[in-house]
């Protein structure tokens, strides 16, 4: 594996306050589909235009392909990037959006039409080559967009929530897409989003980027499986990670569980009481009390009405050392065992 | 009760379930519609008729207007008469000044254009105070008395030979009309989504391509109006052109109006003549309209 995108160091502030980068290294291989998962207002689009080069960087460096780039223009830098608003160009046709890229690359007439036509097809954009980017809907948007991005077949592909103003059940099959497109193209995709859906799916790792940093990189299922700080825990899954308090030889923390970790059942070890049920598919999800006033989340098969007493046992867990927050690796003693995902 | 379900589901009587249809009545005169066309036409008749004034004593034989206590309203007779005499006398100046300021605002307006798109391009590009500052720094000219700043202009001008030449007059014209360019420009181009730009850079365009190529002809019916305000501001203006008028050459048209009501020639042929000058600015309106109106430009960037 070669690396095709390396952050060194690279550092950018907002002004002299907040830190969007703070002090960056990591590598992403070439053909990774490598996704930056991060809440609203973390830097993650930051992160990546300073890739492109419509950003620049306090210090550091970055390298494409071995070779830095830091300073480069945007333009000389080769990459491809779809933007969150599609940014197409009102003043010109699909096919003109599309044929851009190449034109800039002085490319002749008869070499730009075989491409357009090409991509188009392989996006399903035919018939609407000659519309205005004004008449087609945000589904077609974002395809032409994705599909001016790879016709001249760029070295590096940077997608800025590209899937998030599409409606839901067009962004599902958009998703689905995006990912085969990734795999046929054999390329390099970074992919910005605040939706740790499309990060699980997409992703072959997923940095999740907190306060300037990387928090935690590695494929999806450890970011859920093996969170490495709490706030990982607290971030990553539709609902927050349980704690309860925990001592052991000297040292405290915490016990951090999700809510498919703990079995309720009446000969459970741990007792609280619940507050609110809500039913989501086949599983209940109990907001519960315990008697120190800690709320956890449950999930069962059962339905409990509020007020009931439950008993639950947990069977994995995760210890996050206090005041550090940081995991760390379950005392010998308890061995882990991991129950079932739900879908 | 069961009679109309029954009807209505073997199909036979479904007009007598259905409502009636609305009735269209055509819009009636109210006493608020009638005062609303009324003042419409006051307003109207408050801006026209000044126009129809000009219009009147243009084109009456003046013995019915200048030379008459009491000029009519409606004219007894229209004649080409004053017109003729500001075209056929021996030194007439009108149609030589005509070409002059025909000249000086196509030079102005253009020049505008060419100065206007990158500074308002910078501008837009800075944060949104300081480029506000700065624009209302642009305007400093404007909020001077013009004859303050025409006559030291003049000096300059001697000095470098070019007093009186189409560029002279055009050169000083500008400092009235790029400020108002570049401000109609500025909103224009803050209103472009900055990612266009950032797109356009990164499918592999220089700056300038990018300038030029991608963001202009977005602010088309901005440039369009902007060069209109430019080009009509030149075309109106008569204090700078008045002292940079050198009376070994021409003057715009402005000043030779000026100059027949002031005493050197016939006030009937400067009326004539304003009327002629509202031409070119009708024509050139006319011409820059569909380029004004663009709203097929607005949409096409989603967010």
């Amino acid at each position: 594996m070669t690396v095709k995108l390396r952050f060194d160091r690279v550092t950018k502030r907002f002004g002299k306050g907040r830190f969007i980068a703070d002090d960056i290294s990591l590598d992403i291989d070439t053909g990774e589909f490598f996704v930056i998962l991060g809440p609203s207002g973390e830097g993650k689009s930051t992160l990546l235009r300073m890739v492109a080069g419509i950003e620049t960087v306090d210090a550091g460096r970055i390298f494409i392909d071995g070779k830095e780039v830091t300073h480069i223009a945007p333009n000389k830098r080769n990459i491809a990037m779809v933007f969150q608003n599609y940014a197409l160009y009102p003043n010109m046709n699909v096919y003109k959006n599309i044929a851009f890229p190449l034109r800039m690359q002085y490319y002749p007439h008869e070499e730009i039409e075989p491409k357009v036509r090409d991509v188009a097809k392989t996006l399903g954009i035919t018939e609407i080559l000659d519309r205005r980017v004004n008449q087609i809907s945000g589904g077609q948007q974002q395809r032409v967009a994705l599909a001016r991005a790879i016709v001249r077949n760029p070295t590096l592909f940077l997608l800025d929530e590209p899937l998030s103003n599409l409606d839901a059940r067009v962004r599902f099959a958009a998703r689905a897409e995006l990912k085969k497109i990734q795999k046929d193209l054999g390329q390099t995709f970074v992919f910005v989003t605040h939706d740790q859906k499309e990060a699980e799916v997409l992703s072959d790792r997923t940095g999740v980027i907190h306060q300037g940093r990387f928090e935690q990189v590695g494929p999806f299922g450890d970011l859920y499986e093996r969170p490495a700080t709490r706030w990982i825990g607290d971030f990553v899954g539709d609902v927050p990670m349980n704690y309860m308090p925990w001592t052991e030889a000297g040292t405290g923390g915490q016990l951090g569980f999700r809510p498919e970790w703990a079995e309720v059942s009446d000969s459970g070890t741990e007792s609280a009481t619940v507050q609110v049920s809500e039913r989501v598919g086949d599983f209940s999800y109990l907001l519960c009390t315990m008697a120190n006033g800690w709320r956890i989340y449950l999930r069962t098969l059962r339905t409990f009405a509020a007020g009931t007493q439950v008993h639950f046992t947990v069977n994995r867990h995760v210890f996050f050392e206090t005041p550090s927050d940081d995991a760390i690796p379950p005392p010998s003693g308890r061995p882990e065992r991991l129950p079932p995902r739900g879908p | 009760m069961t009679a109309p379900s029954t009807a209505a589901v073997d199909g036979t009587n479904r007009a007598a379930v259905r409502p009636p249809a609305p009735v269209f009545r055509p819009r009636r005169f109210t006493l608020s519609n009638i005062g609303l066309y009324a003042s419409m036409c006051l307003i109207s008749l408050f801006f026209l008729f000044p126009i129809y004034l000009i219009f009147l004593i243009g084109f009456t034989p003046d013995q019915y207007t200048l030379f008459s206590g009491r000029p009519p309203i409606i004219p007894p007779q229209l004649t080409w008469s004053n017109l003729q005499a500001g075209l056929s006398a021996s030194n007439a100046p009108f149609l030589p000044s005509m070409y002059l300021s025909l000249e000086v605002a196509f030079f102005v307006g253009a020049l505008a254009i060419l100065i206007g798109i990158p500074t308002a391009y910078g501008l837009s590009r800075l944060g949104s105070k300081l480029a506000y500052g700065l624009t209302t720094v642009l305007f400093v000219v404007n909020m001077l008395p013009s004859i303050t700043i025409a006559i030291p202009i003049s000096v300059q001008f001697i000095r470098i030979g070019l007093y009186g030449s189409p560029i002279s007059i055009g050169l000083t014209q500008e400092l009235l009309a790029l400020p108002v360019t570049v401000f109609l420009l500025v909103g224009a181009f803050q209103g472009l989504p900055r990612d266009l730009e950032n797109q356009a850079r990164v499918d592999g365009a220089g700056r300038f391509r990018a300038i030029y190529g991608n963001l202009v002809p977005l602010v088309a019916p901005a440039l369009a109006a902007a060069f209109l305000l430019a080009w009509m501001l030149s075309w109106d203006e008569s204090t700078f052109a008045l002292i940079l008028y050198n009376p070994a050459t021409s003057a715009t048209l402005p000043v030779n109006i000026f100059l027949a009501f002031t005493g050197r020639g016939n006030p009937v042929v400067g009326v004539a003549f304003s009327c002629v000058a509202t031409i070119p600015v009708i024509v050139l309106t006319v011409f820059l309209q569909k380029y004004l109106k663009g709203e097929d430009l607005a949409a096409g960037v989603r967010g």
